[in-house]
């Protein structure tokens, strides 16, 4: 008699091969020519039938009715949920790595998390330092060529020097005599004092002669009360 | 004829197929749908979380099982892959993992030793025949004979390993095919039958302590 067409086939395995496919026979999950390999198998192996029993006794016993079960407790999907929350939201040491705001931006929210009067106070100090620091500095700025001159150098001296006269001045004499004195024979300080007192003066002759400009010089010198010695120099040429 | 595995795998994934309802569900938690996320969790977490109850043992730590479990579904949904194997497969497979993880740190926590007393996995392909006897034989709990029977199982099945509790769970609780299991423990398929071979073997031994010898198939019948 011809098989079926529809009968599954029978695989060739071994005792122990069927054996190890007990459990899943019992519960069921084995396929088609698997169940019927060990269907087959069970008809005449006692061994076999004694551990499927034991499968079935095993499944049995799990599948009692108060086998132990387990139940969401009260909230534990919430609780999942915000623990899900919480790693969708980047550490906040991460956060403040991605965007840290600048210094001036860290300075212009702390200026505008300030009260409002504190904030214009502190506004004004700050343009009365800077103010103050633009008046130190700016005059230190290289804005021109600036020349140093001394005053025996200064570019408004006399040029020719040519009548020159020792002068001693007399202790009492006061700068502003002296400037009235220079003023009037119209000469200047050029050197000194010497280790002797002595200053050096040299005369612009103007519209007169050097030896008019000299002699005047020396009158008037020689009558102010503080002045001490006035002596004419030799004629020194100068650049 | 012997049937090439591929050919085995390749028909248990067609016959394990997801339903269409199912992969919306899922391409919609893919997609962070907190609804859908919901109703996945309303329908699998408390099936998930009995499953970690009886591999752990331990109720104190499943609630955070649960949690880690649905936590790496809601960030990994997009991962998968229906042409693998079934939702529910892949569900079991994210527990088990996870059971296991908790069940280290909790050992670390506790003792090392206690953990180390667990047999680890994947190391039993050749477990030793001490191992199978390691149950003393006069434990004050097995001296009261006769037992009612649901008790004695969960004593047993708290004596095994938690990969040998994962086999019988997953095969007679969870009836799920040896080649699903294969996928869900990350491990081949005959260490999926080795370790079966020896958990009913050390369960019938704990039984029988206990007071139910019926479950012991005579030594000589086994392979």
């Amino acid at each position: 008699m011809n098989t079926p067409m529809t009968d599954p086939p029978i695989l060739d395995l071994a005792h122990s091969e069927i054996e190890e496919l007990l459990p899943w026979y019992a519960n069921g999950t084995l396929t088609v020519a698997e169940k019927a390999t060990v269907e087959q198998h069970l008809d005449y192996c006692l061994t076999c039938r004694m551990n499927l029993e034991q499968c079935d006794a095993f499944a049995t016993l799990v599948h009692q009715p108060d086998e132990e079960t387990w139940r969401p407790p009260a909230g534990h999907f919430n609780r999942l949920m915000a623990e899900i929350d919480r790693l969708a939201t980047p550490p906040a040491s991460i956060q403040s790595a991605k965007a840290r705001p600048s210094l001036l931006q860290q300075m212009m929210d702390w200026l505008w998390a300030t009260p409002s009067p504190v904030r214009w106070t502190l506004a004004f100090e700050s343009l009365a330092v800077a103010a103050l620091a633009a008046a130190v500095w700016l005059p230190m700025s290289p804005t021109a060529e600036t020349s140093y001159e001394t005053l025996s150098r200064g570019e408004g001296h006399p040029t020719v020097t040519a009548i020159q006269a020792r002068v001693v001045f007399a202790d009492l004499l006061t700068v502003g005599d002296l400037q009235t004195l220079l003023d009037e024979i119209g000469g200047q300080l050029v050197a000194g004092p010497s280790v002797l007192g002595v200053y050096t003066v040299a005369l612009a002759p103007g519209d007169s002669t050097p030896a008019t400009a000299l002699s005047h010089a020396l009158a008037v010198l020689r009558a102010h009360p503080q002045v001490r010695l006035a002596e004419p120099l030799p004629e020194v040429k100068t650049p | 004829m012997d049937e090439p595995m591929s050919a085995r795998v390749a028909r248990a994934t067609t016959e394990g197929e997801t339903d269409p309802a199912t992969l919306e569900l899922m391409r919609a938690v893919a997609s962070q749908d907190r609804n859908a996320f919901k109703i996945l969790y309303e329908r699998y977490a408390p099936r998930l979380g009995s499953y970690l109850l009886k591999l752990l043992k331990r109720p104190e730590l499943v609630d955070e099982a649960v949690n880690d479990v649905m936590l790496a579904v809601w960030q990994n949904a997009d991962r998968f892959d229906p042409a693998q194997g079934r939702l529910l497969t892949w569900l079991f497979g994210i527990a088990h993992h996870k059971g296991l993880k908790a069940l280290r740190r909790a050992g670390r926590s506790r003792s090392e030793v206690s953990f180390n007393a667990l047999s680890p996995p994947g190391n039993d392909l050749e477990e030793p025949k001490e191992a199978l006897l390691a149950v003393e034989p006069h434990h004050p709990e097995c001296t009261v004979m006769g037992w009612e029977l649901g008790r004695a199982l969960a004593w047993a099945l708290d004596r095994l390993s938690p990969e040998h509790r994962a086999v019988i769970e997953l095969t007679f609780g969870e009836e799920r095919s040896y080649l699903e299991i294969a996928g869900i423990m990350g491990c081949p398929v005959n260490t999926v039958k080795t370790r079966m071979f020896h958990a009913r073997k050390k369960l019938a031994h704990l039984l029988a302590q206990c007071g139910h010898g019926e479950f012991v198939v005579a030594p000589e019948s086994l392979p």
